[in-house]
């Protein structure tokens, strides 16, 4: 590993250790929030409180998505690996807090629409979302070497990113207006308790996205050096 | 060498190797006659009664989707035999002219498989095409770039990886349902025999949907060309 690499590397460690306790200390609140504080919804009860983490997963998979966008597109204009591991890091957060959308939004609709699925615009556009950037991760592994890895998977990062916005208005065009409106999602109308509680669940899924992310960007910093030596030393790699 | 008329000899240089081997066409279209005859046996529309006003744009939008990744997957595929991919990357022209005239042929190609495939599956529907043909062909063309604009640069993103066979339909039909959905909706609303002003829209989206990956692919090319 070289110096700059090694002064990356020191520098992720410090922003994990300040991180991992604000993450501990903002989940403890937020979980006790949800459970104890928030009061159940009227007419959706107690399911309704799942939104506290589907809503703050879909805001950080998005999150994931566009840091792919910005790290593809610095990746091929500066060439230097850091970004293309920042996008791999940031495509494999993404598609996991998008499965997690995909899977407590079916649990929430359950109860309260009556059906597990519906084709509504959000839905899927999230689950095209995910299959995109699945195909992403899948392109990866499918590359010949790094360095061609990280060029075809940052042309594949900026035009999944593209089609987000036109893959949201097809769907939306496709289905027309869904009759039933999410209240709870946009966050008007909520009591101010619910309001408080939402914003810090995403506050919480923030932060918890950057120590992820931090740590995910060590875990590529580490491979790459592993790299490094076993093609110094290819016995080492036996 | 002028983009233009770089684009277009390469654009030629695939139709001289198409008219003579005739690969990409046979292979797709043989199986967009399979992909309809599936698609009879697999929902029997017959006996279910529903008419090509009801399934056409289904039918239509399924066999051209998944035909036209047979022919885009090639269009790079023959690249790769005796490297001529290295070939097309030192070309003396700009990259994106690689792009534009692969792009161009493409297009071709898909067009070149519908032509006979539309009346095909209209005639196994029993259906009269002649009424709604120009609004028809306006769709299938429109739709069709853009989904040739994004496949041409997919498939020359797959052909450089291991399997790229297994690839090219992983990246681009989840990437392409704006096309599909809007593909789908206009030519419904064409085949139920509707004015152009009732699926304008969606054309003109379909053509901006074309023209953001257009301008993609030129930006795009020259990190997919090189080595």
């Amino acid at each position: 590993m070289g110096a700059k690499a090694n002064r990356l590397d020191e520098a992720l460690q410090v922003a994990e250790t300040a991180l991992l306790p604000l993450v501990a200390v903002l989940m403890t609140a937020s979980l006790f929030c949800v459970f104890r504080v928030v009061p159940d919804e009227v007419t959706m009860g107690a399911v309704q409180r799942i939104f506290y983490f589907h809503v703050p997963s879909a805001w950080v998979a998005f999150l994931g998505f566009f840091v792919v966008f910005a790290a593809s597109i610095l990746y091929l204009a500066t060439r230097r690996l850091l970004w293309d591991t920042v996008a791999h890091a940031a495509a494999e957060l993404g598609v996991l807090f998008c499965a997690i959308v995909l899977v407590t939004g079916p649990i929430w609709a359950r109860p309260v629409w009556g059906t597990w699925w519906t084709w509504e615009a959000r839905l899927t556009t999230t689950l095209v979302l995910e299959l995109v950037f699945v195909a992403y991760l899948v392109l990866r592994t499918q590359a010949e070497s790094r360095l061609q890895a990280a060029r075809l998977a940052a042309v594949m990062g900026i035009v999944g990113f593209l089609d987000v916005p036109l893959i949201y208005f097809s769907v939306k065009i496709w289905r027309g207006h869904h009759p039933i409106v999410f209240k709870s999602s946009g966050g008007e109308g909520l009591e101010p308790v619910m309001l408080k509680t939402f914003m810090l669940c995403m506050l919480t899924f923030t932060v918890l996205f950057l120590l992820l992310l931090a740590l995910r960007i060590r875990v590529g910093l580490l491979d790459e050096s592993l790299a490094e030596l076993r093609e110094r030393e290819p016995s080492a790699g036996a | 060498m002028v983009p233009r008329s770089a684009a277009l000899t390469i654009c030629a240089k695939d139709l001289r190797q198409e008219l003579r081997t005739r690969e990409s066409f046979t292979s797709a279209f043989f199986f967009a006659l399979l992909v309809q005859v599936v698609f009879s046996f697999a929902f029997d529309f017959q006996s279910l009664g529903l008419g090509f006003e009801e399934v056409g744009a289904g039918v239509v939008w399924i066999t051209l989707t998944f035909s036209s990744i047979l022919s885009l997957q090639n269009s790079f595929l023959i690249e790769r035999e005796k490297n001529c991919l290295a070939a097309l990357a030192l070309c003396p022209c700009d990259p994106s002219a690689v792009f534009l005239g692969k792009l161009l042929a493409n297009f071709l190609f898909v067009l070149a498989v519908q032509a006979p495939i539309l009346p095909i599956s209209a005639l196994f529907f029993g259906y009269d095409l002649s009424g709604v043909l120009p609004g028809l062909c306006l769709v299938v063309t429109v739709n069709a770039a853009g989904f040739s604009a994004l496949g041409t640069l997919f498939s020359a993103v797959s052909v450089r990886t291991r399997r790229s066979e297994l690839l090219l339909p992983l990246l681009l039909l989840p990437a392409a349902t704006p096309v599909v959905i809007w593909g789908v909706k206009a030519t419904r609303l064409c085949l139920a025999g509707r004015a152009l002003g009732a699926y304008g829209t969606l054309v003109a989206l379909s053509a901006c949907f074309g023209a953001v990956f257009i301008v993609a692919g030129i930006l795009l090319f020259d990190y997919v060309l090189e080595e």
